[in-house]
């Protein structure tokens, strides 16, 4: 062996330095994170140009949010991508040959599309509200402690989306599959969850992700909805729960 | 070392590898053979850890791969080129590859070089000939500078130059003390590479040998000969046990003499020969004999021509 190899093996930096490489080598990446960044705040734009009256801090939250569902679209898809960008045609087959300890893998691409998902959602998030602050005229008064966590329960949120998204699509292995699986999972099956006449499935399905998040979205507590801690923590749990699946999946299956 | 025991897969209608045991030594090539369906790929894979065996187990330098934590150093694996993302392009593939195990950029380009893709290397995968794919996969191979090296149907695709080059490239790897598992449907190819041969059919293991024993256990020798007079000198071959049979043209062909033997017989009767060629079975022959009762796809008797 040479000194070349001498001092190789995998460690965790090292897989997700690889992920990075991969993932910073695809065009549809730049595309995305692109996206991610310039979409909410033309939505918020838009949104801003169409409203009118009392500026306070509700309007400031309410023109700034509506962009947080382009984010959370892009934010899926990127973590999609982190996956798929392997699975689709089977490159797959590459990187488990020179990585057999696939749970290593799963933690990189974890890691990787959760640095992605909460620097473009803080960024995003942050940016939005200040630009919709500072289009109505609000000033710098609107920045209150109930606005910042907020703000930063939208951003948890949004990073979790790409979590669920990459988790989803390392099941799936597709990439029109994953992000069926992920926007009906967020927001169909809360809905067929509501029509069920048990009330236990009816508090499931609204700590579901997509459901449970429209409390982040709101200053004031509406009746009926969860408490924004609770909230919080059942999308940590629900964002487990498809992180260990996806790791169990992974790693018993033939790739 | 590769060594393979009791390696059984079952998918669910089919037994693809069944009770598999062979070792493949460093310092040689080895020739994994078999037809279609017969379980190469499967046995390679589960070795790699990609598949499961559902029974008996792979090791590699003694220990499972799966649980290897220098796993280019330990193996390198060719198993599918095309399994790449093609919007990549080949430096950047190599190099995503080689970060997870920290093998660094300048011998990406180094091995680069080596495998004549330098001038592609920026160039997307998408744009790659099958051939040029296969060179960034053997490429993606050699990166760790491997103990063990398996390389499934590696010169398929590639021209003249690149089959010759591989054959030296493996050849030269054994001849450093790697351990060389190759696989291949051109059993000229194979015949010129490898050392020794594990031949499989129906995901059992026929025969595991050196190629020259395997060519001589199955298939027979024989003496080409033309003569003006080959009535007479196939009765004095008779006579001293050959075994001759006498083609439209006139000519024989015997079995169970050597061509010294032919020739002192001929010449003691006086009888002149024009020709008298030894002819030694190849290893396609010994393949076709060895697994005619293991094609999984086999065809049709005499249906080599294309009806016009």
């Amino acid at each position: 062996m040479t000194a070349t190899t001498r001092d190789s093996g995998v460690t965790p930096a090292r897989v997700l330095r690889s992920e990075a490489i991969k993932l910073a080598g695809l065009r549809s990446t730049w595309w995305l994170l692109g996206a991610a960044v310039i979409a909410p705040v033309l939505v918020t734009l838009v949104w801003a140009s169409t409203q009118s009256g009392t500026v306070d801090t509700e309007s400031v939250m309410a023109t700034a949010t509506p962009s947080s569902f382009a984010t959370v679209i892009l934010l899926v898809l990127v973590g999609v991508l982190i996956a798929t960008a392997d699975a689709e045609n089977h490159a797959m087959i590459q990187t488990f040959a020179v990585v057999p300890r696939r749970s290593v893998v799963v933690a990189a691409k974890l890691a990787l599309a959760f640095v992605i998902g909460i620097v473009i959602a803080i960024l995003t998030t942050f940016v939005t509200f200040g630009l919709a602050d500072l289009l109505l005229g609000g000033g710098l008064g609107v920045w209150t402690p109930d606005v910042l966590r907020a703000l930063a329960e939208i951003a948890f949120f949004e990073t979790c989306a790409a979590v669920i998204a990459l988790s989803a699509a390392l099941i799936v292995r597709s990439t029109i599959a994953a992000v069926g699986v992920v926007f009906g999972f967020f927001y169909i099956v809360p809905i067929i969850f509501a029509f069920v006449p048990l009330d236990a499935v009816n508090v499931i399905g609204k700590t579901i992700p997509g459901a449970g998040s429209t409390v982040f979205y709101s200053l004031t507590p509406v009746p009926g909805d969860l408490d924004p801690t609770v909230a919080l923590i059942t999308m940590v749990l629900w964002t487990a729960a498809w992180v260990i699946a996806a790791g169990v999946v992974v790693r018993h299956r033939d790739v | 070392m590769i060594e393979v025991a009791g390696l059984t897969r079952r998918f669910t209608d089919k037994l693809a590898v069944d009770d598999l045991t062979f070792r493949v030594e460093p310092g040689q090539v080895t020739g994994l053979l078999g037809p279609n369906g017969a379980g190469k790929s499967t046995t390679m894979r589960m070795i790699v850890g990609l598949d499961r065996p559902t029974a008996g187990a792979a090791r590699i330098d003694g220990e499972d791969f799966r649980t290897c934590s220098t796993p280019m150093a330990t193996l390198g694996a060719l198993l599918d080129p095309t399994a790449v993302h093609r919007g990549r392009t080949g430096r950047t593939h190599l190099r995503a590859l080689a970060a997870s195990n920290g093998i660094r950029d300048q011998h990406v380009d180094r091995v680069l070089e080596m495998t004549g893709m330098t001038d592609a290397a920026h160039h997307r995968i998408s744009t790659y000939s099958l051939g040029m794919q296969q060179r960034i996969g053997i490429a993606a191979a050699l990166l760790g500078e491997p103990r063990n090296l398996i390389l499934d149907e590696p010169v398929n695709g590639l021209d003249p130059d690149g089959v010759h080059w591989v054959r030296q490239l493996v050849r030269h790897l054994a001849s450093t003390g790697c351990t060389v598992l190759i696989s291949s449907h051109l059993m000229s190819e194979m015949s010129l590479t490898a050392d020794r041969v594990i031949v499989i059919g129906r995901g059992r293991l026929i025969r595991d040998g050196s190629v020259a024993d395997i060519i001589s256990s199955a298939t027979r020798s024989s003496v080409f000969v033309r003569s003006l007079r080959p009535a007479e000198l196939a009765i004095a071959l008779r006579e001293i046990g050959g075994e001759v049979d006498t083609d439209a043209d006139g000519s024989l062909v015997v079995r169970g003499l050597t061509s010294d033997a032919i020739g002192d017989r001929a010449f003691a009767h006086g009888i002149p020969v024009h020709e008298l060629v030894p002819r030694t079975g190849s290893l396609e022959d010994a393949f076709l004999e060895l697994t005619a009762d293991a094609q999984e796809y086999p065809s049709e008797a005499g249906a080599g021509g294309v009806e016009r």
